[in-house]
């Protein structure tokens, strides 16, 4: 493959991610049920979380174009994906209303040997998105501090040193990013982490040009694939490729992606869409949606008229709702691929989920090892804050810091010695993961880009509530190389 | 065909989106004059509403109470339309009560902010207490599918379609044929009017208010099971509902939903041709079809000119004119700004920084809105072009620093000049909206747009300049000192020059097209001209400010510079006061990002409230304060000018004897006369003059006079090109009928008008330098205004603002302002209005002594006396034919001039006597 096509691949690739990554409020655990927290009550329960601050709101308040919103949440795409375990009970979603149900569940015992960290304290810095009126990231932090607390008291902190996690808030727009970064390389911090962001191009860029690593759990971004210290904990391609991996399977010639038309959403996807749906044999159409699209009928039937025989869906919850809605009213009857942040109350409720297929990277099933650590986690360090997908992706992007760090040598801790660490790191249980599910950013695990840490993914059919049916793990190696 | 005939079809559930905002947009400017930014917010309250009634719980969007209470059983559908139409006309009785009351009198700029503040308030409010979780709604109406060919139409669009029609119709019929309608209907036209008619102004106006937010809450409740509801959904459909409304002249209700509906179609077909032509741009092509459509109907439909009568309402504040440029504020300022800029650092420096940049972009408002009037909401998105255009400067061209982003700036000048063009010939509100459409256009063609953005945004390379380092800096070191000094000096150069600008006599012009567009055309300004630059240099200021901004992000991306942004910077700058170069760096300290919303956060923390408080300020502003927070401080500096003024004489009308003096040495050229030949003046149907033809020649006075409605002021319309018309105007043997009348005066035609039109908003001294123009645009030298105005007694009223003069000394300075122009011909429409006899008198002396420096001198007025003892000749226009023309003796004995003025022959018989 001649190196500028690779290139493009990758930077295509990662675009795509970036657009993946973002926030799907409750969307983790679509299928099972716990943590599609109320948002709506967990906000005004627990509002003042932190710092996330809606300083800019007024900025975003009177921006409310959903197109910020939309970019940001594309960008999730990844993470909700329910573990491969054909979770048992897969308790309806629905139910899941109270946050604090969930959590209850499981022990709450935290599993192991407690084993303070006893080092120095090390500054590393943690981005949130925060809050404001179109996104509410206000539990990430919570439950990244959470980690870190259990990190502390239980895994020796980071390479036997304490995390001192200071905290910053994009205000979610690339000039807050750029303030942030500045602030935590102004405060010493020798990494940067982030659950999901949809400030991921700017955090990256700016990280990387200071000689900060950045660990990222759920976020992508172009740029961040081949940065050299971004380290991407959870495979985001996987939403772009398992697609067309099902296309394949189904024999289709043609298949399309709905993404909401904001450029870090849509560039990426009209980018490496061609590479690994033309990798599966097909042919792909994007749909992309403009901002401020009440009903997707005439993109979505244009498409159809176009021959699309499959369409997967990029976005938020409501974006995802429209979509699905317009594609059923249509009778579409094809196969409609979605992320985890699709998946919620409000979609399950409005559009009828017999057979639509989910794709997703970390486990929601209460029986695997890790989901149950993090339940007892949140129960002991955060007993009060939210549980859904958004703590998740805070809490799993320290946690992976934390376990990337456990071998680094005693002494002196500088970003340079971060690096060299996590480059190093032997693989690692991946936080929220399925059982036996590890990552290690070696940036070997996906040859087109680097900076990801795993290649796992799974895929599962839902039924008419919503529910996973089982998961089975989705073999993305062909279409990930470079065709 | 068929294909076409089914996406129209689907475009109609879009359409009705549209159109049902549109609808509540008419209803509520009908009624109270307001555009309401707002309806959207008040629809998603609306449907938001609806949701929990449905659920069986009451929605409580009041900080400190809880979201919801629980009501025990879900409402049943109709019984939560009703409860919540009835919840959203509360809020409706609840705006107008706290915030467009007390704004009724406002102008419509500042009801459009206050708009805008009700937006962030309601937006923040629902964000706070609802969260970011989106809530479904189930059907509302009867939704199943229909097969039309092998495509599946779902009824419930049709039938939403269908709804908003009827709603729009029995809304008509309300206003049309009910008592509260009609009432509605006066009291629009006139407060006073409704009083005399019995009725409570302010009864129909907040029973207005709760119909036309219920009309938005019904809109909502609508659109409610088409889109999920999140604090945000609803926000970008105003800008095609706005289209619509537009569309519907902001008055029709039929017009503007069908708009709409069409809209939405259109669109939808947009989409298919999109999808179905690879040659089109993949993004932004639906959203050309509202601006398609406003230019199309608007642009074609309006008269280049306002006509008489056309309401010439103030809209803003003035714009005081700087002393002196430099004042040791200003430089103490200066050095305060580079000494936070040294001493400060980290978050706070960047406040600082931010606050330079958009100090820098809210100056482009001073200009464009502040002086020349034009109302642009895109000075955001023009100031985004440039930032978007330094990247591929600075990174593929390699232009080097100080040029790159002046170029740059010039790009946006280009792309606003193209933005403010429909500014030509439409004006006020109208303008706002084309300029909001354009903005959304540029937006999504260019700036979202993946054919030319890529995710990661536009990268931009740092400045440096001699070797200096001037860039950001990034991580630990930024934001770098040397940055934030380069900002600031573009922000004084730009502050310094828009303070030039504003007594410079491009300044002047503004303000006059500003004030009154028909009088500055008058007075030889070409208020295209005026209006282009005033684009041109706004847009290139703003340009700047984006560049700055590309600077400091690196890489720019549509975020930092959305249509929506604009929209609430500009109503920052409005508050923080758009007049004047202080309020625009205000804006840069109060906008977000900027110093003060910094400061809030530390005193306070992060308020979860932080916007609603941010929107409550801009109700609260624009109510309290009518030029913006600035108004404050320029209050107390004109209060102490005031009172040094104490001294100087009392302003009464001088009644100086040298007025002829005065103009003595703008002789006129080659005095020649001017001839009308056969001129004739429909409006639609009505002749309104009928083939006139007179002359005056040099040094005469003829008097031109008829009962009122005669035709006397709309054949001076006509003469100074104020109107169309057939038939010839020559003077001398130069035909000027072909010209626009800011050339007629160039070439020596004046008027002055029976309203005066002065621009109240300059000081004397600068109206009359406006009137000098046409003697620059003949390139001849000016005469010294101050000792002209001390020859007409007027030299100790220079500064004054003529809003603050007497009638007669208005009168004065309006024929001054004409005589200033150095005509040949003078046009003067009654001005005598408003003067006693012993005033009309000196002023029929001094029109005496300007016909006899040779001007030849066209008089209309009603004081008879003036008019037979001035007049050489008088003509006489009745029904707009010339009925009689003689000197005054023969006038005052023709018959037919008796018939026509009826009731008035006594008066003129006796003023005859009187004059024997």
């Amino acid at each position: 493959m001649s190196t500028p096509k690779k290139l493009f691949a990758v930077l295509a690739l990662i675009g795509l991610l970036a657009a993946a990554c973002g926030n799907d409020d409750d969307g983790a655990s679509p299928a099972p049920a716990e943590e599609p927290a109320g948002a709506t009550e967990a906000v005004e329960e627990a509002p003042e979380a932190e710092q996330d601050q809606p300083v800019d709101d007024a900025a975003s308040t009177e921006t409310p174009d959903s197109d910020q919103e939309m970019a940001q949440d594309e960008a999730p795409a990844e993470e909700p994906a329910p573990a491969e375990q054909p979770s048992d009970e897969a308790a309806a979603p629905d139910e899941g209303q109270e946050p604090s149900e969930a959590p209850e569940e499981p022990a709450n015992q935290i599993p192991g040997e407690p084993n303070p960290a006893t080092g120095e304290p090390v500054k590393v810095g943690f981005i949130s998105d925060g809050q404001s009126d179109a996104i509410d990231n206000s539990s990430e932090t919570p439950a990244a501090e959470a980690a870190a607390a259990y990190a502390n008291d239980y895994l020796g902190g980071a390479g036997g040193r304490v995390i001192d996690l200071v905290t910053c808030d994009t205000e979610q727009t690339p000039a807050g990013a750029q303030d942030c970064v500045a602030e935590l390389v102004s405060a010493g911090v020798v990494a940067i982490v982030n659950g999901v962001s949809g400030q991921t191009e700017t955090i990256n860029a700016e990280a990387n040009e200071a000689g900060i690593p950045f660990i990222q759990n759920g976020g992508i971004s172009q740029a961040a694939f081949a940065s050299p210290l971004t380290h991407v904990i959870t495979n985001g391609l996987a939403t772009l490729v398992g697609p067309a991996a099902v296309a394949a399977e189904e024999g289709f010639t043609t298949a399309g992606i709905i993404v909401i038309d904001v450029p870090a959403a849509s560039g990426p996807i009209s980018g490496a869409a061609p590479l690994f749906y033309g990798n599966a044999g097909v042919a792909v159409e994007i749909v992309a949606i403009a901002p401020g699209t009440p009903d997707m009928t005439p993109q979505v039937q244009a498409a159809i008229s176009n021959g699309v025989e499959q369409f997967a869906i990029i976005g938020d919850e409501p974006f995802c709702t429209s979509a699905m809605s317009a594609i059923q009213l249509l009778g579409f009857e094809g196969p409609v691929v979605v992320i985890g942040p699709c998946i919620g109350e409000t979609s399950i409720a409005e559009v009828d989920m017999e057979g639509i297929l989910l794709i997703g990277l970390t486990s929601d099933d209460p029986a695997d090892a890790e989901v149950a650590l993090f339940f007892a986690v949140m129960a002991e360090y955060a007993p009060d804050e939210l549980t859904d997908s958004i703590a998740r992706h805070g809490y799993s992007g320290v946690l992976a810091f934390a376990r990337a760090l456990a071998a680094h040598p005693e002494g002196e801790m500088t970003p340079e010695s971060v690096q060299e660490a996590i480059l190093a790191m032997a693989p690692a249980p991946m936080p929220l993961g399925p059982d036996g599910a590890m990552f290690q950013c070696n940036r070997q695990a996906i040859a087109l880009a680097p900076a990801i840490c795993s290649a796992a993914s799974v895929i599962t059919t839902l039924n008419s509530e919503g529910q996973n049916t089982g998961f089975r793990e989705l073999d993305l190696t062909d279409l990930l190389s470079l065709g | 065909m068929a294909d076409h005939l089914i996406f129209l079809l689907l475009g109609l559930a879009n359409g009705a989106v549209f159109a049902s905002l549109a609808l509540a947009l008419v209803v509520t400017f009908r009624s109270s004059g307001v555009v309401n930014f707002a309806t959207s917010a008040i629809a998603l309250y609306g449907s938001y509403a609806f949701a929990f009634l449905r659920k069986g719980e009451l929605l409580i969007l009041i900080p400190g109470l809880p979201t919801k209470a629980d009501l025990g059983w879900p409402f049943p559908l109709w019984l939560a339309v009703i409860t919540a139409l009835a919840m959203t006309s509360l809020l409706g009785l609840l705006l107008y009560g706290l915030v467009f009351r007390p704004l009724r009198r406002a102008p419509a700029v500042a009801k459009a902010v206050a708009s805008v503040g009700v937006l962030v308030v309601l937006t923040g409010l629902m964000g706070v207490k609802l969260g970011t979780r989106p809530v479904g709604v189930d059907d509302v109406l009867p939704s199943e599918i229909w097969n039309l060919g092998d495509v599946r139409i779902a009824s419930d669009r049709i039938w939403f379609a269908l709804t908003v029609v009827v709603v729009a119709a029995s809304l008509w019929a309300l206003f049309r044929f009910t008592p509260f309608g009609l009432a509605t209907r006066a009291a629009a036209e006139t407060e006073r009017g409704a009083y005399l008619s019995g009725l409570s102004p302010d009864r129909i106006a907040a029973l207005n208010w709760m119909l036309s937010a219920a009309v938005a809450g019904g809109a909502g409740i609508l659109i409610a099971p088409i889109v999920p509801l999140v604090p945000v959904a609803y926000s970008l459909f105003i800008i095609p509902a706005l289209a619509a409304a537009i569309l519907g002249r902001f008055q029709y209700m039929l017009p503007a939903v069908v708009a709409g509906l069409a809209i939405g179609m259109l669109q939808s077909e947009m989409q298919f041709l999109v999808a179905s032509h690879d040659w089109l741009p993949s993004s932004g092509m639906p959203d050309l079809i509202p601006l398609a459509l406003i230019l199309l109907v608007l642009v074609v439909r309006t008269a280049p000119l306002p006509s008489r009568g056309a309401v010439v309402q103030r809209t803003l504040g003035s714009a005081p004119r700087p002393h002196r440029r430099i004042t040791p504020l200003s430089v103490m300022g200066a050095i305060a700004a580079v000494a936070v800029l040294v001493l400060l650092d980290g978050s706070w420096r960047t406040a600082v920084i931010m606050s330079f940049i958009f100090s820098i972009m809210s100056l482009s408002y001073v200009v464009i809105t502040g002086y020349a009037g034009q109302v642009s909401l895109a000075q955001l998105t023009l100031a985004g072009s440039a930032g978007f255009l330094l990247g591929p400067l600075t990174t593929s061209w390699n232009v080097p620093f100080p040029i790159a982003p002046v170029l740059a700036a010039l790009g946006a000048a280009v792309i606003g000049v193209v933005v403010g063009l429909p500014a030509l010939r439409i004006r006020g509100l109208p303008v706002a909206v084309v300029t909001l459409a354009l903005a959304l256009v540029l937006e999504t063609m260019w700036f979202r747009n993946n054919d030319f953005v890529g995710a990661a945004g536009v990268e931009i390379k740092d400045p440096s300049l001699f070797g200096i380092d001037l860039g950001a800096g990034s991580g630990a070191d930024f934001p770098r000192v040397a940055f934030g000094a380069m900002v600031l000096v573009v922000l004084v150069l730009v502050g310094f020059g828009v303070s030039y600008l504003r007594t410079s006599r491009l300044g002047s012009e503004m303000l006059a097209v500003r004030a009154n567009e028909r009088s500055a055309a008058a007075s030889g300004v070409s208020v295209v001209r005026v209006k282009v630059m005033a684009f041109a240099v706004g847009s290139f200021i703003a340009g700047l400010g984006g560049a700055m901004l590309g600077y400091r992000l690196g890489s720019v991306t549509f975020d930092s510079f959305t249509v929506l942004l604009g929209l609430s910077l500009l109503a920052t700058a409005y508050i923080a006061g758009i007049t004047s170069v202080t309020g625009g760096l205000l804006t840069g300290i109060g906008t977000l990002g900027g110093l003060f919303p910094e400061v809030l956060d530390t005193l306070f923390g992060s308020a979860e409230y932080f916007g609603t408080i941010i929107g409550a300020f801009l109700i609260v502003g624009t109510i309290r304060y009518k030029e913006g927070f600035v108004g404050l401080v320029l209050e107390k500096r004109r209060a102490f000018r005031e009172r040094r003024r104490q001294d100087s004489p009392p302003s009464g009308l001088q009644l100086s004897s040298s007025f002829a003096s005065g103009t003595a040495e703008s002789r006129p050229r080659g005095a020649r006369p001017l001839r009308v030949r056969n001129v004739t003046v429909r409006f639609g149907g009505v002749l309104a003059v009928d083939d006139v033809s007179l002359a005056v020649e040099p040094g005469k006075v003829v008097g031109l006079i008829g009962p009122n409605g005669a035709g006397k002021t709309t054949l001076v319309d006509a003469i100074t090109g104020f109107t169309p018309c057939n038939g010839g105007v020559f003077l001398g043997d130069q035909a000027l009928d072909s010209l626009p009348p800011h050339l007629r005066v160039r070439h020596g035609l004046s008027r002055t008008f029976q309203t005066i039109e002065l621009y109240n908003d300059l000081s004397l001294r600068e109206n009359i330098l406006v009137g000098q123009a046409a003697v620059r645009g003949r390139g001849e030298e000016l005469p010294n205004l101050d000792s002209v105005l001390e020859r007409f007694g007027l030299g100790a009223l220079g500064d004054r603002y003529v809003g603050e003069l007497s009638q007669g000394q208005r009168q004065l300075v309006s024929i001054l302002r004409a005589m200033v122009g150095n005509p040949e011909v003078l046009l003067l429409d009654e001005p005598a209005g408003g003067l006693d006899s012993s005033e009309s008198a000196w002023l029929g002396h001094r029109i005496r002594e300007i016909a006899d420096g040779g001007v030849g001198v066209l008089l209309i007025d009603h004081d008879m006396h003036l008019i037979l003892g001035l007049c050489d000749q008088i003509e006489v226009l009745n029904f707009g034919r010339l009925i009689a023309s003689g000197t005054p003796d023969e006038i005052r004995r023709d018959p037919k001039v008796a018939a026509a003025y009826l009731g008035e022959t006594h008066a003129i018989q006796s003023t005859a006597e009187g004059e024997s």
